[in-house]
Order: structure tokens, then C-alpha cells, then sequence
């Protein structure tokens, strides 16, 4: 019958599930960043905008209000959008974590 | 003894994941309907410099086209992110697609540099509902685990 190290087998296990949780944080945080950034780049070039239009008349105060706080409304889909995205990235995580204890197991019996 | 023990404890654990996803898998139905509705919404858009009564026909046509796209997403299982995100694009109190219509209906009329700076901020939601259904886990994907 085949034996089975339980010490060898947990800390695998362990350094395998440290590993994977890194990769996984490290692609979403790199990701998160990127569309927070662009996010803001694209609210600033729109506000110089705005500012030029209402200036030169072709928008009015009203127009200026309802597009900023079109801009808050599209924010909150952001957020929603990033909320998205981790969650997939936990499933990621998840999917990872039963190859991960596949694998290690299938290797060992 | 040990190998059934470890067996066993494998079946249970794959039988408990694969059964527990977070957010729905890629909806390639969804995925068009969004795009779609994208491009419709952001032409009709163009029709608001002209008089709100005389565009009814378009406003129930547009209308409806979004309204299916929505209660097709409002049916699909763990769907909560993009169903909210639907809520917020259509909301007639609020500031995207729901609130353009509302204003127009409003003032009578809209001016173009204001209809073509909505419809980039109109545009950009849209995306954001798109993008995130596109990052989904394919179905081949996880059933490929």
C-alpha cells in the first residue's frame, strides 16, 4: 500500500496555496491600477472639455451639471465593475486551488 | 487505508468547488445584446437635437430593445454586478442613458455638443458592462479545469 508523508504532503500544499494567492492578488491589483488610472485620465481630458464648451457656448451650466454627475454615475459602474472582476478572480483562485490539490494528491498516492 | 482517505477527500473538494462559483460564467448572448444595444443607443442619441414629440416611435423602440437585454441579464443566475450596472444606465432619475431620455423629454430639445459628450460617457458604461462580461471564465474554460 502506498504511504503517505501527511508533514511533506501539508507543506506543499501550504507553499502551493501561498503561491497561488500571490499570483492571483498580483494580476487583479496590476489590473485594478491600470483602469484606475485611466479612468481618472479620461475625467480630466473630459473636464477640459466641458470648460471650453461652456466658455464658448455651445453647452450651458445645466449641461455641465448633468455631465459631471454623469461622471459619478459611471464611476459607480467602475466599482462594479472592478467588484466583477474579483470576484472572477476568486473563482480563479478556486479553480487554481483544486488543480493545485490534484495534482499534489494524484503525485503522491 | 490512507489512499481512500486521500481519494475520498479529492472527490469531496472537487465536488465542492466546482460547484461554487462566485459571479456567472461568459455569456456570448450577453455579450451581443450589450454591443448591440451600444451601437443602437448611441445612434439614437443623435436624434435629440430634434423635437422629443416627433421621435416617440424611436424612444418605445430603443426602450424596448434595452428592456430585453436587462430582463435577460436580470434572469441569469449570480449575475449581481452587471444586472447593477444595468440599473444605473437605465435609471431615469440618474445621470446615463435613463436621464438622457428624461431631459430630453424635458427640455424639447438637446444641444449636439452636449448629446455628443453623453454619448461618450454613454458609451464608456456600456463598456463597462461589456469588458466585464468578456472577463468572465468561458464555459470551456471551466469545465477544462
Amino acid at each position: 500500500m502506498t504511504q503517505i508523508d501527511l508533514q511533506s504532503l501539508t507543506n506543499t500544499l501550504k507553499q502551493g496555496v501561498i503561491d497561488l494567492a500571490k499570483k492571483t492578488l498580483k494580476d487583479y491589483e496590476d489590473q485594478a491600477k491600470a483602469d484606475g488610472q485611466q479612468t481618472i485620465d479620461s475625467m480630466k481630458d473630459e473636464l477640459e472639455t466641458w470648460g471650453e464648451e461652456l466658455k464658448s457656448g455651445q453647452i450651458d451650466s445645466d449641461d455641465l451639471k448633468d455631465l459631471i454627475a454623469g461622471q459619478e454615475d459611471l464611476f459607480k459602474m467602475t466599482a462594479l465593475e472592478e467588484a466583477g472582476v474579483a470576484a472572477i478572480e476568486i473563482d480563479k483562485f478556486k479553480s487554481g486551488l483544486i488543480e493545485l490539490v490534484t495534482n499534489t494528491l494524484l503525485s503522491i498516492i | 487505508m490512507r489512499t481512500k482517505f486521500y481519494t475520498s477527500l479529492l472527490a469531496s473538494v472537487l465536488i465542492f468547488y466546482s460547484c461554487s462559483n462566485t459571479i456567472s460564467l461568459y455569456d456570448q448572448c450577453a455579450y451581443a445584446q450589450t454591443t448591440s444595444a451600444k451601437v443602437d443607443a448611441l445612434n439614437f442619441m443623435n436624434l435629440a437635437t430634434n423635437d422629443y414629440n416627433a421621435h416617440q416611435k424611436d424612444i418605445t423602440d430603443i426602450q424596448t430593445e434595452l428592456q430585453k437585454a436587462y430582463e435577460y441579464e436580470k434572469h441569469r443566475q449570480k449575475n449581481v454586478f452587471t444586472i447593477k450596472m444595468w440599473d444605473i444606465l437605465l435609471d431615469s432619475n440618474g445621470h446615463l442613458f435613463g436621464g438622457f431620455i428624461k431631459r430630453w423629454e424635458n427640455e424639447g430639445k438637446l444641444k449636439k455638443a452636449y448629446i455628443d459628450d453623453k454619448k461618450k460617457e454613454i458609451g464608456n458604461a456600456f463598456d463597462e458592462i461589456a469588458e466585464l462580461e468578456s472577463k468572465k471564465t468561458k464555459q470551456s474554460q471551466a469545465s477544462g479545469k
